[in-house]
């Protein structure tokens, strides 16, 4: 639900856009027919349902995905609204505010929205239920209505005239309508008809409940209901002489007039403005042909403009010959900085395979037998590049464990590798590890290039291990935090399947910054924190072991020595 | 006894009983849906109203008048309506226009611009 909360979100903050823009184009329209103005709204209530669009440089709207579905799972969550100073004001706050927490088995940010699409729900709920009860009023009111001619009944429940029925619309009349006045309402109820307004007024309520929360829409709904009346209005008089517009303008006067009424109550919306009505009634006169030329043009450029979204700097899903299940979204959070000085963040996007960690520079991938190849393909907004990269000469390592073989992916050499996408805003790589059995593993990682950060690297490992013995996979993750000269590790073991935190502790480590890298390995059935004292793993550093157990319901780390690492 | 009141509605209703009747509840029905255009539930409700308000009598099926043409009182029908119904609309409801308060000195002004296009337009067709 969450994310439908999210995309009705967007859809009505692009909606937005066009709503302002539908607005000063009605203003500049004003000598054009009324039915244009209509079907202008009528390209707002696309933008406002459909979620599906097409990407065109004649965009004008600043984001099509204001807030992005990743913000849920993002370790710096944000917005990017298309407006710079927007996105520079808010994503701070935004930051600081919902900012998941390492370890932390729930994300502040998920709550937060998950929270704010139970509210819409309710409202929309709200809405709904408010409408399908006046509308059974309405029926039993004018259940006794009395059949006239045609379609038109009236009734002396009936205040005021109006149309109703999905199927077969019906006009409703008062009693004591006025027989000078009968004609000319009929012929506006039948306007009304023709021009199927019993249809689309309620389909307009049925968006305004979908986007109850954005005021813009309730304007455009209010415009959108005017228009409706003026545009039926124009229908009826265009073939009026001057005589038969003023009779129409008392018919108007007198219905909207019933003095002996008590409760009147205020509707902002439908609120048909009867002086401006009249006014525009009787100054009315047929426009020019070239302003109907004009008024459509403009709605059609309206259209492209608005129901288009911008080129997305978004990078697409990785192929589909890639299986889903061998595809690890991983990355890495930290600092790395680029032959153009610029600083770009990897980030973290999901980890359920834990075969891969990360240091400052790069990271580990894990494959179960000998690596033979590894090979990289650049995606960006263009695409996915057709050039297969092979950086088996750069990747490989020496086995630090007998059995255990490892690709070291540079992110550095990673980010050299297409200096001119770089005027993309966000890359990825698609990492293959081929190993001796033909085995392809694949590993998805994004560079998102706005992202800054000021902060010394993060290094996280997990792996699935069942350490409480229950016969269930845990998931165990250790991070690694530098701050200056000192580390932190934090441990967590986390249900496999929720992600809930199951158990916790920390570690300081004086003295040793960033010149540190833990990592988790298996030693026989023994899980063990790797603790190194370089950055790059070279062949002939000696780390420190350390196991990891469940003991007496704590989460425990017990020195091994390199004698009893398989005992 | 007073004489019962019925609506405008219920009055139509009354006048195909007094021609009609006595006449089973059936072939009412079938009546009201033709000359009226009512559903044979709200027929029903109409007559179940009527006889709880002593205006006809429905005696297993055959459905009497109680009260004749000349006796019966068409109410006042905006002082029902008043006190029973709100005049508003729902927004989704296509309308010919929507009540307002308006005050007397707006009405004027408004009918006085109607009238002032009637007179300057009359003058242009006159020529």
């Amino acid at each position: 639900m969450s994310e439908i909360f999210l995309e009705i979100v967007n859809m009505s903050i692009s909606a937005s856009y066009l709503i302002l823009a539908v607005v000063l184009l009605r203003l500049a329209l004003k000598k054009a027919p009324k039915w244009i103005s209509v079907a202008l709204f009528a390209v707002v209530a696309i933008r406002l349902v459909c979620p599906f669009t097409v990407e065109s440089v004649l965009s004008l709207i600043p984001s099509g995905e204001t807030v992005s579905s990743d913000i849920l799972t993002n370790t710096s969550p944000g917005i990017s609204s298309g407006i710079p100073v927007i996105d520079n004001s808010l994503n701070p706050v935004i930051n600081d505010t919902f900012k998941p927490e390492v370890g932390a088995s729930v994300n502040p940010m998920q709550v937060a929205v998950l929270v704010a699409s139970v509210i819409w729900l309710v409202g929309v709920a709200a809405l709904i239920v408010y409408a399908l009860i006046s509308y059974l009023r309405i029926k039993h009111r004018i259940a006794t209505a009395v059949l006239v001619s045609r379609n038109i009944y009236k009734s002396e429940n009936v205040a005021s005239p109006f149309v109703l029925g999905l199927i077969k619309p019906r006009i409703y009349l008062p009693f004591n309508t006025d027989p000078r006045d009968e004609a000319y309402i009929i012929a506006h109820e039948e306007a009304h008809i023709r021009r199927r307004d019993y249809v689309w007024k309620p389909l307009g309520y049925l968006l305004l409940t979908l986007h109850w929360f954005n005021p813009f829409v309730w304007l455009g709904y209010i415009l959108l209901c005017r228009d409706i009346e003026s545009a039926c209005d124009e229908k009826v008089i265009k073939e009026l002489g001057a005589n038969e517009r003023a009779d129409y303008s008392e018919a108007l006067l007198t219905c909207s007039v019933k003095k002996r009424l008590i409760s009147v109550c205020p509707l902002a919306f439908g609120e048909t403005g009867v002086k401006g009505r009249i006014k525009s009634v009787l100054n009315y006169k047929k426009p020019a042909f070239w302003i109907i030329v004009i008024a459509i043009i403009a709605g059609v450029a309206l259209a492209v403009c608005f129901l288009t979204n911008p080129l997305s700097s978004e990078e697409p899903t990785p192929p589909e010959n890639v299986a889903d299940e061998s595809i690890v979204y991983y990355a890495w959070k930290g600092n790395y900085t680029s032959t153009k000085h610029k600083e770009a963040v990897m980030e973290y996007i999901s980890s359920r395979q834990p075969t891969v960690h990360n240091s400052e520079n790069g990271i580990y991938i894990k494959a179960n037998a000998r690596i033979k190849a590894v090979t990289v393909r650049v995606f960006s907004a263009k695409g996915m590049s057709d050039e297969e990269i092979d950086m088996t000469a750069n990747s490989m390592i020496a086995p630090m464990v007998e059995g255990e073989y490892y690709a070291f992916v540079d992110i550095g050499w990673l980010n050299r590798i297409e200096e001119s996408e770089r005027e993309y805003t966000i890359l990825s790589y698609l990492v293959t590890v081929r190993d001796e059995n033909n085995e392809k593993h694949h590993y998805y990682f994004r560079v998102d290039y706005r992202k800054t950060v000021a902060r010394d690297p993060s290094v996280i490992s997990s792996l699935m291990f069942d350490i409480d013995g229950d016969g269930k996979e845990d998931m165990c993750q250790i991070v690694t935090e530098a701050e200056g000269l000192n580390s932190y590790i934090y441990y967590a073991i986390k249900d496999a399947e929720t992600g809930e935190v199951k158990y916790r502790t920390e570690r300081f480590i004086g003295g040793t910054g960033t010149n540190y890298i833990s990592y988790l390995q298996v030693y026989g059935d023994k899980l063990l924190v790797v603790r190194t004292h370089q950055t790059s793993v070279a062949v002939g550093s000696t780390p420190d072991y350390y196991k990891l157990s469940i003991d007496n319901g704590e989460l425990r780390i017990t020195y091994v020595s390199e004698n009893d690492l398989w005992k | 006894m007073e004489t019962p009141k019925v609506f405008e509605s219920e009055y139509r209703f009354c006048l195909i009983l007094w021609e009609h009747e006595p006449i089973k509840s059936s072939e009412l029905v079938a009546l009201c849906k033709e000359q009226l255009g009512w559903k044979p539930t709200t027929t029903y409700t109409v007559i179940k109203r009527l006889s709880d308000r002593g205006v006809l009598v429905n005696d297993n099926t055959m459905v009497r008048a109680l009260v004749t043409k000349e006796e019966i009182q068409a109410s006042e029908i905006d002082e029902m309506m008043e006190k029973t119904f709100e005049g508003s609309l729902p927004a989704f409801i296509a309308a010919f226009t929507k009540h307002r308060k308006m005050s007397d000195r707006e009405i004027d002004a408004i009918q006085h611009m109607i009238d002032a296009y009637r007179k300057e337009s009359s003058g242009k067709e006159g020529k």
